[in-house]
Order: structure tokens, then C-alpha cells, then sequence
């Protein structure tokens, strides 16, 4: 016991000594969250304002053109379309390229005769950002038009609406309370930090392996496994103590929420550090060289992090998160501070034991053939 | 040229080396950047089961991926689709669509209020008043409001994405991001091998040998650009080979510019990497660093999103950052900026690149010793 416990501790102290990791484990995931969480913070902000100026072309005296102007002007509109009226169309193409503005907005000539008249018309726009909004919002207008052109037909006076809003946020816990930007990537950054203790996990066998440890151990008194294991023991209380300490600089200097239940936290941190070392064994298993580990596990951290919305939400990826151990560490992490649903938690907390159930078994299939 | 040959057949000789710089830039440009088209997952609850809450559906699945779901799965729907959002139409939506103000109100679920959320909210809102504007004009006739509902839906006034251009723009400067984030890989990948090679002792017996060590460093040099400038060709020829470009001014002159900002950026980067390999003395320590410092350094350089969004004390930091000013010119070049602009702009990338190289070919004590 003695011996495992010297060998942890070794471990230990070898990634203190080297800066390198002081870096990627502390200092890393505190400028990731600084960046991010300051960066989205108006991206996450529900009345996040865009200024967004269109060039537009509305021909002159067509009631539904003078429909899309009025409808320009509507301040909820306004918060995502601001435009600046041109003569032609070729004007608005011509200048669009402008960095003053977004795009332009084209509305077909004789439009509202047109729509009367049941034949096909369009209303073109080019957007060179948030295209997906401009076009819904435009939509909303478009769809209106149709309306209202309908019920003129049918001989029925269309109301003006009394009300715009009709959705209120639903509430997943009793305070009804949800991550804004600071919180969401203190959490996510912690979480990608974590992954890199896979390069720990190549560097214990890789180092190893070059030095002849593996061979020089026949004639000393502790197994390979055994000395395996007390260097994985040592690589995870090693990042579970960074990992807590990026977390607490992340509530008490950032005022982050990060304040679940901590043993849920501290176990999913350990769990997560323990399944990234395991692959790192795999990996270095595999390749036998640091510099390729290396390359393999930032090749790991980007793709991970990148689909499971650790860059921004709106980049991940529904299909492929479920198949990276980010996803249920932050559904753990999350679903503690935010009260989720005892069934999501026991079943990310089940798929990470799985994953490290898979990871350890590869690991050991791996040692024992090259033994043999 | 045989340490440049050697140097070139070592580099391509590694196969995690020729994926990092050549498949998986490609790779991450196609997940995140061509993939930016893919609908966005919506949920819906419906307890209403009516004409109109299920036209809202059938509305709504023009433009998104729908999938009907009970409320009991709401909490995992939202956790399962990090992006997802549900909407929960309540028993009786319909009756109060002829009633007074304030009386309808559905539930949106979702983890974060991104810019998605806040379109496919405005789509709902909108959906809604049309409803309500139809069975008030009807004064509450539901008979003659779905009939009008039905011919309202059978115009045709379509929203054209004039020549498919939208969004290109954003397409184009995401990808070029991801280009300066994997020609910083690039550059540990590539100059890492003099790392190697003074760590393997390779480096101090070029001393014993009939080559001067200036040949070592020009050829070495000279292998690592043919790679980053072989990097930035590909990168290039693939995204304009799978972007429509059709509907944009980007002209010759605009794919030269940025080409020429793309190529500079890679001898920054080998710079970098040249100074980043002289600070560290193992190879490990060096991968390891720029491997973890890429992340901070292109998300200050504004690669993974506009410089606009971070706060000043970011975007400061950011101009002492050699990421920053490509993204710059690449912007610069998209929003038809003067010639003067652009040569300032590859000006300062060629003093970052003279600093880099100042300080990641001196301070040779070691060899001294």
C-alpha cells in the first residue's frame, strides 16, 4: 500500500513541477470561461438586440410594400431589422457589399396587385449573418400579407392584433432559474479542461515505455497493474483538485453559478478525469508516442467540446453529443445546479460508468496483449 | 536540399501529423461550418389536439425538424437536444383564440436562449396572431375561420434567399477560422520536429557533420512553409469547391486576397511555432502548450465569432494577437476595404512574423554550453 501510495504521490508531483499542465488544468479553463462567459454573454441574453441595417426596395405607392414598411417600423421588428429605403433594386445589390450593412430586402414591383390577382410573387433578401432570423421575421410579415389578402376576398374586415407575445419561458425547477453565459461555460470549460487529462493518461504509459520502466519493474517490488493504477490514482486527484480549483475561482471571482450538490459535481469531475485517463491509456496503448497522443487527444478536445456546445451552443451537434462523455458529465453538472429530472441524472451518471466500464476494459485487453 | 527532402518525408511520414494538418481542418469545416443548414430541432406538446394547434405543427415543420412528443419527455428532450426547444400547446388553445387579451400562453423549454430559440419564437408568435386575426375577423365562426385559414395557405408569396447568397459571408469567415486554428496545429506539428530533434540529440550532432547549421535552419524552414502554404491550398480549393459562391461579388481578386492573408498567416504561425519550440525544452511540453493555447488564442482572434461581441478589454488583448489580424484582413477583403488597408494590415502580420522569428532563433545558450 505503501508503495502505491509513494507512486500516486509521485504522480502527483510530477505534473506540479511541470508548468505545462499547471496551464492546460487551471489556467486554461479560467480563460476559457472568461472569454466565453463575457464574450455570449449578450448571445445568451433572451433580449439579445441585433444591428442588423438592410438597404430595401419597396415600390412606391404599392399598398403591400407601404405594409412592409409600416411593419419595419414595429419596435419588437426593429430590434432585428433596421433599413434604409433605396430606389432600385440594382441600387441595393450594388451596394450591399458595404460593411455598413447586412443585406438587402427586394420587393418584387407591383407586388400587392400581384397577390390580389392569386399570381406567384416573391420578396428576395441576402443576409451575409443570422440569416435564419431575417428570413423568419420577413416570413412573419409575408405570412400576414397572405392573410389579410384572404380575408379581403372573402369579405371579412381583418382585426389589427391585440397581442404579439403568447410564449412564456417553462420552468424545468421551482425557481424556474437557467444558466446565463458565465454560468453555462464555467461549466463547459471544466468539462473540456477535464478531457485534456487524457494526455495524462498517454504520458503515464508513453513515458514509461520509453524509459524501460515496464522493463525495469520485473525486478522490483510492484506490479505492472498495480503501478499502472497508482499513477492513474495520482493523475485523478491531481485533476479533480485543479478541476475544483477552476471551479471555485469560476463562482467566487466570476460569480458564476455553480453551486449544485457538490458530491454529485465532485464524483461526475473524478468519474469524467478517471473515463479521459483511461482513453489516454488507449491511445498511448496504441501509439506509443506522446507527440502523436498529443495530437490525437487536441484532435479529441476540439471535436468533443465542438459538439456537445462547448464553443457555442448553437454549434452543437443533437446526434453526435450523445456519443462524447461531455454531453453526460454536463447533463450531471447542469441537472445538479438546476434541478433536472432525477431520471436524466441517474441515466448520464449510468452512461459515464458504462463508458469507463468500455474504456477500462479496451485498456486492459490492450496491456495484456502486448504482455503476451 | 536533402534536409528539406528529409524534413518533408518525416513530416508526411507520420500519419496523425498528415491528419491534424490536411484532413481534419477539412473535416471540422464540413461539421461546423457546411453543416450550418441543418434544421433546427423543435418538440411539440400538443394538448389541445385542435384544427388550429395542429396546424401550428404542420406551419412549423416548413422550416424546422418537428417531432411530436408527450409532456412527461419535455425535461429529456431539452437535455437530449442541447439546442432543442419544445413548445407545450395547453388543452384549449383553440377556444381562446376568439377570447380577450392575454388569455393564451404556451410554454417554451430550452437550455439557452440562442438566436434559434429566438426565431423559432418569433415563427410561434406569428403563427398565432394569424390565428387570432382570422377567428376574431369571423367573429368566433370556426367553420368559416378554417376555411380561411385553408385558402390563405394555398397564395403563394414565397421568401427567396436571393441566389442562395445568405449566409455564405458567415460561412466563408467560419471556415477561414478554422484554417488560422488547425495552421496553428500546423505549426507545433511541423517545427515540433526540431523539438525532436535536439531532444533526441540530433540537433548538437549537426555540429560533427559537413552542413552548417544555417542550412539546417533554412532547410528545415523552408520544408515547414511548403507544408503550411500546401495546408492553406487545400484548405482553400476545398472550400471553395464545396461553397456556393453564385449571387456574391467575391470576384478573382477578392479569393486572391484572401489566399495571400492565408499564406502569410502560415509563416506567422511557423514563426509562432518556431518560438513557442525555443521556450520549451521538451517536445512533449511544447505539443502539449500550443495544443491548449490555440483554443484561447483564436476565440481572442475573433475566428469563431465577431470581434463585436467580446468586450473591449478582450478585443485590446486581441490586438496583440497575430490571429486577430487575419481574421481582420479577412473581413477587411469581405467588406471591399482599400488596397491601403489590406497592406497595413499584411504589414503588421510580417512584423509578427519578424518578431517571432527573432525570438525563436535566438537564445542559443544551450548550445554555448
Amino acid at each position: 500500500m505503501r508503495t502505491f501510495l509513494a507512486v500516486a504521490l509521485f504522480e502527483i508531483k510530477t505534473n506540479i513541477n511541470e508548468k505545462y499542465t499547471l496551464f492546460m488544468f487551471i489556467g486554461l479553463p479560467i480563460l476559457l470561461t472568461l472569454i466565453l462567459g463575457t464574450t455570449f454573454d449578450s448571445l445568451l441574453n433572451p433580449d439579445m438586440g441585433l444591428e442588423n441595417k438592410y438597404l430595401l426596395y419597396v415600390e412606391e405607392g404599392d399598398p403591400v410594400g407601404e405594409g412592409l414598411l409600416e411593419y419595419l417600423n414595429i419596435e419588437e421588428i426593429k430590434h432585428y431589422i433596421q433599413y434604409e429605403q433605396v430606389v432600385s433594386p440594382e441600387e441595393a445589390i450594388d451596394r450591399h457589399t458595404d460593411e455598413a450593412y447586412m443585406g438587402y430586402i427586394i420587393m418584387e414591383p407591383s407586388t400587392g396587385e400581384k397577390l390580389f390577382n392569386n399570381e406567384p410573387v416573391e420578396l428576395s433578401y441576402m443576409s451575409k449573418y443570422n440569416s435564419e432570423i431575417i428570413k423568419g421575421v420577413l416570413g412573419g410579415f409575408v405570412e400576414a400579407m397572405k392573410m389579410y389578402v384572404t380575408m379581403l376576398e372573402d369579405g371579412v374586415q381583418a382585426k389589427e392584433p391585440d397581442e404579439t407575445a403568447f410564449i412564456s419561458r417553462g420552468a424545468f425547477n421551482e425557481g424556474n432559474t437557467f444558466p446565463k453565459s458565465i454560468d453555462y461555460y464555467a461549466v463547459q470549460s471544466l468539462i473540456q479542461m477535464l478531457v485534456f487529462a487524457a494526455i495524462l493518461g498517454s504520458n503515464t504509459l508513453t513515458r514509461d515505455y520509453d524509459n524501460d520502466v515496464f522493463i525495469r519493474i520485473k525486478t522490483a517490488p510492484i506490479s505492472k497493474a498495480k503501478l499502472i493504477f497508482a499513477k492513474i490514482v495520482g493523475n485523478v486527484v491531481y485533476v479533480t483538485v485543479a478541476a475544483v480549483i477552476s471551479l471555485l475561482v469560476s463562482g467566487l471571482v466570476f460569480g458564476a453559478n455553480i453551486y449544485g450538490n457538490f458530491p454529485l459535481i465532485l464524483l461526475t469531475i473524478m468519474l469524467f478525469a478517471f473515463a479521459m485517463i483511461g482513453i489516454g491509456i488507449i491511445i498511448g496503448s496504441l501509439v506509443k508516442n506522446l507527440v502523436i497522443s498529443v495530437g490525437i487527444t487536441v484532435g479529441m478536445v476540439t471535436f468533443f467540446s465542438g459538439v456537445s456546445g462547448g464553443m457555442t451552443p448553437e454549434a452543437s451537434s443533437p446526434f453526435l453529443q450523445i456519443f462524447t462523455p461531455n454531453y453526460y458529465a454536463k447533463n450531471i453538472i447542469f441537472g445538479s445546479i438546476y434541478d433536472y429530472d432525477a431520471s436524466i441524472i441517474g441515466q448520464s451518471v449510468l452512461a459515464l460508468f458504462v463508458g469507463i466500464a468500455i474504456v477500462y476494459t479496451a485498456a486492459i485487453l490492450l496491456q495484456r496483449r502486448k504482455m503476451a | 536540399m536533402n534536409i528539406f527532402k528529409l524534413t518533408l518525408r518525416r513530416l508526411f511520414s507520420n500519419p496523425v501529423r498528415v491528419g491534424v494538418m490536411f484532413i481534419a481542418p477539412i473535416l471540422f469545416i464540413t461539421m461546423f461550418v457546411l453543416s450550418l443548414d441543418v434544421k433546427f430541432s423543435v418538440g411539440i406538446v400538443d394538448d389541445d389536439m385542435s384544427y388550429f394547434s395542429k396546424a401550428i405543427a404542420v406551419e412549423l415543420s416548413e422550416r424546422y425538424n418537428i417531432t411530436m412528443i408527450n409532456k412527461a419527455s419535455i425535461t429529456s428532450r431539452v437535455a437530449e437536444y442541447g439546442d432543442g426547444y419544445v413548445i407545450h400547446i395547453p388543452e384549449g388553445f383553440e377556444d381562446l383564440l376568439n377570447g380577450p387579451a392575454g388569455m393564451i400562453e404556451l410554454l417554451g423549454y430550452y437550455q439557452t436562449p440562442t438566436s434559434k430559440v429566438a426565431a423559432v419564437e418569433e415563427d410561434i408568435n406569428g403563427i398565432i396572431a394569424r390565428m387570432r386575426s382570422i377567428t376574431q375577423g369571423v367573429e368566433g365562426d370556426m367553420e368559416s375561420a378554417y376555411s380561411i385559414y385553408d385558402a390563405y395557405r394555398e397564395k403563394k408569396f414565397d421568401i427567396i434567399d436571393s441566389e442562395g447568397a445568405s449566409g455564405v459571408q458567415e460561412r466563408f469567415v467560419s471556415a477561414m477560422g478554422f484554417l488560422i486554428q488547425f495552421l496553428l496545429y500546423m505549426s507545433i506539428a511541423t517545427t515540433g520536429i526540431m523539438s525532436e530533434d535536439k531532444q533526441h540529440g540530433t540537433y548538437y550532432r549537426n555540429f560533427y557533420a559537413p552542413i552548417k547549421m544555417r542550412r539546417y535552419l533554412f532547410e528545415s524552414l523552408l520544408a515547414f512553409m511548403t507544408v503550411g502554404f500546401l495546408q492553406v491550398t487545400i484548405v482553400f480549393l476545398f472550400v471553395l469547391g464545396t461553397m456556393n459562391f453564385a449571387g456574391t461579388n467575391y470576384d478573382a481578386a477578392f479569393f486572391f486576397k484572401t489566399y495571400l492573408i492565408m499564406m502569410l498567416f502560415s509563416i506567422v504561425a511557423i514563426a509562432l511555432g518556431l518560438f513557442v519550440v525555443n521556450i520549451f525544452k521538451s517536445a512533449t511540453a511544447a505539443y502539449t502548450f500550443m495544443g491548449t493555447a490555440t483554443t484561447p488564442l483564436v476565440m481572442l482572434g475573433g475566428c469563431y465569432w465577431d470581434k463585436s461581441l467580446m468586450p473591449d478589454t478582450l478585443n485590446m488583448i486581441g490586438k496583440f494577437l497575430p490571429t486577430t489580424w487575419a481574421m481582420d484582413g479577412i473581413r477587411l477583403v469581405i467588406s471591399s476595404g482599400t488596397t491601403e488597408q489590406f497592406l497595413e494590415i499584411l504589414g503588421i502580420l510580417l512584423l509578427f512574423t519578424a518578431c517571432f522569428f527573432a525570438l525563436g532563433l535566438t537564445k542559443r545558450v544551450d548550445v554555448a554550453n
